[in-house]
């Protein structure tokens, strides 16, 4: 069932909140074992809530779509008197006194919090493989990643655990999950959700969105976080005749699986065949923005967890790899990557008078095996998480939202991402074309037929 | 090229050597993609201090 789905069955009454909670919990219980999607299930409190949100809705107080349907909270946001861990040993037994903002938001919405997803270690990387607290698995093959940093959110929406989780993307966690595990994340405009209560990572590239099966969840999920909210959900049969869709003829198809590439190709005709007008580009250097946005977190995430750094056993090994890079390069460097970032943004800025959205790969390769370290992409060996993150991160210090959807299949059954990129403020225009993309590629009977663990 | 090793050591608390060694290739790679792009950072060029703030 898909958020607008359940909304629509509490409101006729053909099931309640309890039950779509105790479901949750029931498939959690079975599942997790095998997934390790989740760090904490708080069922007791789950439970009490959802009988409240019925209470609410039996006495008219309606607050909209997600009341009373069961999420998850990626394990990095605040939450008052749960535990929040980060997935780090620093904060293994941290229990806030507050709601982070996207939490509040959420309640105030009336989800019904089932418990806090696994994730990579304190949000920097993204396998999920957590040194304290085990890989997070890949649904769709248990061997596999489920992509990070909000792997366990990704694998607890893809198996249909919960009906949205929230994520966080500082260089593709949300995006990169969402890809690897068949379902859809957004990461909206920088700021567009507020950070309040999300343990940092990079402050100036940390973006706060969700995840769900659907687009149109995605849409419902994120106007229910969003700081300026909107009301808008892409209606059935949205229209995209007419739109500019940018495709770049550099860079983003230049080194990539095969498979990959011709799934992305095809949702690129599905557009074209929907009307929009494919408008060949160039993309400034994409490769030159992420050294960028390479410098900014490797000094921003320091600043953040430098106080910790005495504790060094307490870090996973690629964690504090990241973070002794991090310490040795300089201030003047890093001021040098905002000034770069700033041009950058500038010259982007151009590209958003000529098309409405762009459209590339989420990641040039699907899903890795856990553990494993590099990649081989036209016969040649790359680094698992560079090569993973190279469509995404320099986005993050762009600030546009992107869209990560699923456009297809390998052979061997493992989903492919479609990127769909926007500029600033536009995350309206992206989930309306998001949906239209959605509906013409007719993937939702094969992504929902991942049986639950 | 930078000297990582002696940054490194200079750092309190210093960075074992060990360690080191395993990022210095890393940061390498970085020095060499980042150092030519910082030559075309024109005189003056402000820094991004948020989204209002672009070129």
């Amino acid at each position: 069932m898909t958020i607008l789905e359940a909304a629509a069955a509490l409101r006729a009454k053909k099931v309640s909140s309890l039950e779509l909670t105790d479901e949750s919990l029931k498939r959690i219980e079975r599942a997790n074992p095998k997934l390790n999607a989740f760090i904490t299930v708080i069922a007791d409190s789950a439970r009490a809530r959802a009988v409240a949100m019925d209470a609410e809705l039996s006495r008219g107080v309606d607050r909209g779509p997600l009341h009373g349907l069961p999420v998850a909270h990626k394990d990095l946001m605040k939450t008052r008197g749960v535990r929040t861990t980060a997935g780090s040993k620093l904060f293994f037994d941290f229990v806030p006194a507050e709601d982070a903002a996207v939490v509040e938001k959420w309640n105030d919405a009336g989800v019904v919090m089932v418990g806090k997803t696994g994730l990579h270690e304190l949000a920097y990387g993204i396998t999920s493989t957590n040194p304290h607290f085990g890989a997070v698995r890949n649904p769709w093959d248990t061997e596999r990643i489920p992509g990070g940093s909000s792997g366990g959110s990704a694998s607890a929406v893809a198996a249909d655990l919960v009906f949205a989780a929230s994520g966080t993307d500082t260089g593709a966690s949300i995006r990169l999950p969402a890809s690897f595990c068949g379902v859809v994340g957004l990461k909206p405009t920088y700021e567009r959700v507020s950070r309040r209560g999300v343990i940092p990572l990079g402050l100036t590239l940390d973006h706060v969105g969700p995840i769900t099966r659907t687009v149109r969840d995605a849409a419902v999920a994120f106007n229910a976080m969003a700081a300026k909210s909107s009301s808008f959900v892409p209606p059935a049969g949205a229209d995209i005749r007419g739109m500019r869709i940018g495709l770049p003829q550099n860079y983003y198809f230049d080194r990539l699986d095969v498979e990959v590439g011709v799934a992305v190709r095809g949702a690129v005709q599905t557009a074209a065949a929907l009307g929009a007008r494919i408008v060949d580009l160039r993309v400034p250097d994409i490769d030159a923005l992420n050294t960028v946005a390479r410098v900014l977190l490797l000094v921003e995430a320091v600043s953040n967890l430098g106080p910790y750094l005495a504790r060094r056993a307490d870090f996973g090994a690629d964690v504090l790899a990241l973070l002794d890079q991090g310490r040795l390069i300089s201030g003047a460097d890093y001021a040098d990557a905002q000034r770069l970032r700033r041009m950058f943004i500038g010259e982007f800025s151009k590209l958003w008078t000529q098309v409405d959205c762009v459209f590339t790969p989420i990641s040039p390769i699907p899903a890795p095996k856990i553990g494993q370290t590099t990649v081989e992409i036209g016969g040649a060996p790359e680094d698992a998480r560079l090569a993973s993150t190279r469509f995404m991160r320099a986005i993050n210090a762009l600030g546009n939202p992107g869209l990560s959807l699923p456009c297809g299949f390998t052979k061997s059954g493992l989903p492919i991402g479609l990127q769909i990129l926007a500029a600033p403020q536009q995350e309206d225009k992206l989930l309306r074309i998001g949906a239209a993309m959605e509906d013409a590629l007719a993937l939702s009977a094969r992504l929902r037929s991942l049986p639950t663990p | 090229m930078t000297d990582w090793k002696k940054i490194a050591a200079a750092l309190e608390p210093p960075i074992p050597g060990p360690d080191v060694e395993k990022i210095v290739p890393t940061l390498e790679a970085l020095e060499k993609a980042f150092r030519p792009l910082q030559k075309t950072i024109p005189a003056g060029a402000d820094v991004w201090t948020g989204p209002e703030n672009v070129a």
